[in-house]
């Protein structure tokens, strides 16, 4: 670790597991597929690296009230990995009886025995990656499962015990209609899970659906900012609230894990090229010092050798990070992510809060950016609470670069 | 101290169309000259300037002294004065060719004469020089010395039989020219007992040795302590040092006398002290007249110049007050626009002119500018019969004040392959000409004769007449006079706001065409705002054309988990980079390169 870290209770837990069965055309993500012994010595690695942490954070107290087992592919590792990783866990750190401990899955990776020990491993949150209800937009996906398959995971979900479940979905697909996105919707809704992702897709740079942005039939801005709203009215009438931008859930099943992210809580990211964001070694005794150095954020490396090198008998075998993603946060930049994030909530932020974190008034800091998104009917600028108009959450890039 | 006998002494200047290897031959003659070695040699030593080597023409006068051992067994100083080579540089290149005894004319053999040949050799014989044609890229295999020899002797008349044939690429028969140099070109007079009487040719700013003026000495002598005085401009200064130019260097030396070609050094720091063609005498012993053909260059297209970001506005003008020292035909004075703040209204020569001041701003002096449309200076009759001259769209007065307007003219000869007479007759009909004439040349080519309004010409008539005659029309102008035209002002309004900066005077039948051009460019160039934006042009107060910049309804990054943050963080901040390039008029952003992008009418 770049410096020892500093004791801090009440985090959240991030574990990347990066393997995955195929590659789906818009994924960015830190994933792969590999065999069964590049997944089992890195299953090793991981414990090590969980360890490593733990005992660096051994005087104190560390209570943890969130675990987000994520990918890549969570399920695709043999039965009794991840109860594995979870061992571990609980011995290196306090993990809250009620926290809430998610696993990612995708349809096609799980039969009702792994759900199970996942379950029995203490996971008692599910979030499947269904994406769509159509199988020709799953297919163009490049997913490995179509839509029975999807179903049948599902069932096999709530017949393993899962009460919490989410399901990914995606709009603004290829080829997709207006009409095919709200049967999607519709059809996700019924099934009544708990919570829904609905994320409209983004071309990312190196993915397959990147380059072929030229060819791909995408919907015009206006059918994707009609998309966008129609997810709110469709899922609200099956009792689905809309609390962040793309997020959605049934009466107290909000992802405290995102939640958590969006509030700015500290997290620990473990895993290949996972990220952290934990409060900083304060700089110096005077006041400006220390405003300059509020929180840290760093990633583990992305680099699956690099990683493995954890295993070796070297016993002072560091735990490998990104050379160049250290990020220090002064209190400004803290400031700044505070909003950005918070306002991606449909409660938005808080100036209570906002004063308790930083000791000022929203006011006196970003009175005039407020002001004038109030004006343009982008922003609710409320007494107690800043927060997005449902204009300003289509746009809301428009208004988030302004605390930067 | 020995002084030089002006026997051999030659004063020589090489004049060619762009591209026919202007050049390649100087650094030939350096070369061969053996004042550089070959490992020394730059590819083309007197284009210094990056820019300059960049677009592969020559922007500033230049000189440059080399000794060269003739046949004859003497030694002689060759003095190379280099000449700008676009029709925009026409009075530099009158003052570089006044400084000269002789012309050595540069002819591609493979081209032949072209547009601008005749223009520069007409110049050239305007001041008395006589031009000895060198046929050059005789190396190439469609080379054809003898169909451009005669060319040479039809079309401008002069003696070519005897022209060397050469290559200045390999430097095939390069000594032949240096032996025309040295006995066909006069060696200069001119009494050095004589009060001082000496040309400034070109003056640069150093920021060591303050304005830098290269000058001919036509009579007299000057040294180091001689009180000089700028006739024109009335500065006196004392002489620092006087020297030649080397290659790319200033060699000091004791005197300049009459017949020379050097440097005047004076620690001069007034910027506009030094101009291009004045006379530079002895304050203590003045010659009686200044020598002819000194004017002060007065601009042709006008345009404003603003600093992107408006704090830069005293950069900004430090920077034209260098440049402008480099640079006589450089005019700028303050003005403000609602749209875009303080700035300047800049005069320049022409359009090549104003991009190359635009990019030296931004390259040399790291400035990042808005740039208006360009204008021409029209005539405005007032019904009070008064007349003004008018370089700023957004000063023309109420229409009812105007009695009439005129605006400049130019006799334009382009010179065109005979099988793209047509396709230039029409265009030049399109851009209001008035055809006065044909002349064949040859059998394949041809010489247009036209009247054509400045106007029509300044934004994109060289590329349009390049397209349309796949790059094998030429073209040389000048400005002959003005005429009474039929003109508004053509006015552009984002968001019902007239937008100052886009104001321009057009001809009345043309306006309707411009202005939905205008607004159908800038629907492309304005990004989408939180509002829909009425794109307006108008003349006067009836609108002639619309568009509308839709809202824009959907700006949002989906994803964020934790790892996220940073790269969304980032995508963030570079939207906001962009917006940064924007310039706010009114409540709208819109991009700085739009003001001058709007204005290339596209040629299809």
């Amino acid at each position: 670790m770049r410096s020892k870290m500093i004791e801090y209770s009440d985090f959240e837990i991030y574990i990347h597991i990066p393997f995955c069965v195929r590659k789906c055309g818009y994924c960015d993500f830190l994933s792969f597929p590999a065999g069964q012994d590049v997944q089992t010595r890195y299953m090793e690695a991981l414990k090590r690296e969980i360890r490593l942490t733990g005992e660096m954070l051994r005087r104190q107290a560390k209570t943890v009230f969130s675990v987000f087992i994520g990918g890549g592919t969570p399920s695709v590792p043999e039965e009794g990995q991840i109860a594995g990783i979870m061992q571990e866990l609980h011995e290196q750190f306090s993990i809250l009886p009620d926290a809430e401990i998610t696993i990612e899955a995708n349809p096609g990776t799980v039969d009702l025995s792994k759900l199970r020990s996942f379950r029995s491993a203490g996971i008692n949150r599910i979030s499947i990656g269904c994406q769509s209800m159509h199988d020709s937009e799953l297919v163009r996906m490049g997913r490995i499962h179509d839509r029975a398959a999807f179903l049948e995971s599902y069932e096999l979900a709530r017949k393993a015990g899962f009460d919490n479940i989410n399901l990914d979905l995606i709009s603004a697909l290829p080829g997709q209609s207006l009409q095919s996105w709200r049967e999607t919707l519709h059809a996700a809704a019924a099934l009544e899970p708990e919570h829904i992702s609905a994320y409209s897709l983004i071309l990312e740079e190196g993915t397959p659906f990147f380059e072929q942005r030229d060819t791909l039939q995408l919907p015009d801005e206006d059918t994707e900012r009609e998309m966008y709203e129609e997810t709110a009215e469709i899922l609200s009438q099956y009792g689905f609230q809309q609390y962040e931008l793309s997020n959605y859930a049934k009466p107290g099943r909000v992802c405290r894990h995102n939640l958590g992210y969006w509030t700015g809580v500290p997290y620990l990211g473990m895993g290949l090229g996972a990220a952290s964001y934990w409060p900083a070694e304060p700089a110096g005794a005077d006041r400006e010092e220390q405003e300059k150095t509020w929180m840290v954020r760093f990633r583990k490396t992305a680099d699956l050798k690099s990683y493995l090198h954890l295993l070796s008998e070297d016993e002072t075998a560091q735990i490998p990070e990104e050379s160049d993603s250290y990020e220090l946060l002064g209190k400004t930049g803290c400031m700044a992510e505070f909003m950005i994030l918070g306002l991606r909530l449909t409660d938005g932020v808080s100036r209570k809060e906002f004063r308790r974190r930083f000791q000022n008034d929203l006011q006196d800091i970003y009175g005039g950016i407020l002001q004038k998104y109030a004006a343009a009917g982008l922003l609710h600028n409320g007494e107690d609470r800043v927060f997005l108009t449902r204009r300003g959450r289509s746009l809301a890039n428009v208004v988030m670069m302004e605390f930067l | 101290m020995s002084t030089i006998d002006q026997s051999r002494i030659r004063n020589f200047c090489i004049i060619a169309h762009i591209d026919h290897g202007k050049s390649t031959l100087a650094d030939r003659i350096i070369e061969k000259t053996g004042l550089l070695t070959s490992r020394e040699m730059q590819s083309q030593v007197l284009d210094n300037m990056e820019l300059e080597r960049e677009r592969g023409i020559t922007i500033k006068a230049q000189a440059v002294r080399t000794v060269y051992w003739a046949q004859d067994g003497q030694e002689y100083i060759l003095n190379l004065i280099d000449t700008p080579g676009h029709v925009d540089f026409n009075y530099e290149v009158s003052r570089s060719l006044a400084a000269c005894d002789g012309a050595i004319l540069v002819v591609d053999a493979t081209q032949g004469v072209e547009a601008q040949t005749l223009g520069n050799v007409y110049l050239a014989l305007d001041h008395d020089l006589e031009v000895y044609p060198v046929i050059n890229k005789i190396d190439l295999p469609s080379a054809d010395p003898e169909r451009v020899k005669n060319e040479i002797e039809e079309i401008i008349g002069i003696e070519a039989e005897e022209a060397p044939e050469i290559s200045a690429k390999t430097g095939e028969n390069v000594e032949a020219v240096l032996e025309e140099i040295v006995n066909k070109i006069p060696a200069p007079a001119g009494d050095a007992s004589a009060p001082l009487k000496a040309l400034i040719f070109d003056s640069v700013y150093d920021a060591y040795k303050g304005v830098i003026i290269s000058v001919r000495v036509m009579e007299g002598s000057v040294r180091r302590g001689t009180r000089i005085r700028m006739m024109a401009t009335g500065a006196v200064e004392e002489v620092v040092e006087v020297g030649y130019f080397g290659a790319g260097q200033f060699i000091p030396c004791d005197e300049l006398e009459a017949g020379m070609v050097g440097y005047i050094t004076a620690s001069i720091k007034e910027v506009a002290a030094t101009r291009v063609g004045d006379t530079v005498t002895d304050d203590e012993r003045p010659c009686e007249e200044a020598l002819p053909g000194y004017k002060k260059v007065t601009p042709m297209v006008y345009c404003g110049l603003y600093p992107e970001d408006s704090a830069k506005y005293p950069e900004l003008r430090d920077a034209l007050e260098k440049l402008q020292l480099n640079d006589a035909s450089l005019f700028f004075e303050p003005e403000t626009s609602a749209a875009l703040g303080f700035g300047f209204r800049c005069g320049c020569l022409g359009l090549l002119h104003l991009d190359i001041i635009q990019q030296r701003l931004e390259r040399e002096y790291a400035l990042d500018l808005v740039t208006t449309s360009p204008s021409v200076i029209y005539k405005v009759h007032r019904t009070n019969g008064t007349v003004e001259d008018l370089t700023n769209p957004s000063n023309l007065p109420d229409p009812s004040e105007i009695e009439f307007m005129e605006e400049p003219i130019v006799k334009a000869d382009l010179m065109v392959t005979t099988e793209f007479v047509g396709s230039v007759m029409q265009l030049c009909e399109e851009r209001r000409g008035e055809y006065l004439g044909m002349d064949y040349l040859d059998q394949t080519r041809a010489e247009l004769h036209y009247h054509l309004p400045l106007n029509e010409i300044i934004y994109d008539f060289f590329d349009a007449l390049k397209s349309r005659s796949r790059g094998y029309a030429s073209l040389d102008y000048e400005v002959v006079g003005y005429q009474r035209s039929e003109l508004v002002k053509l006015d552009i309004l984002v968001n019902k706001e007239t937008v100052d900066a886009l104001s321009f005077i057009v001809f009345a039948d043309s306006a309707y065409a411009r202005g939905r051009k205008m607004c159908e460019k800038l629907k492309e160039e304005i990004p989408r705002q939180l509002f829909d934006v009425p794109i307006q042009a108008a003349v006067g107060s009836k609108i002639i054309a619309r568009e509308t910049v839709k809202a824009l309804r959907k700006d949002v990054l989906a994803k964020c988990y934790g790892g996220d943050i940073t790269r969304k963080k980032k995508l963030l901040e570079k939207q906001k980079e962009g917006k940064k390039r924007m310039r706010q008029v009114g409540s709208v952003e819109i991009p700085k390169d739009a003001f001058m992008n709007v204005l290339k009418l596209d040629e299809n």
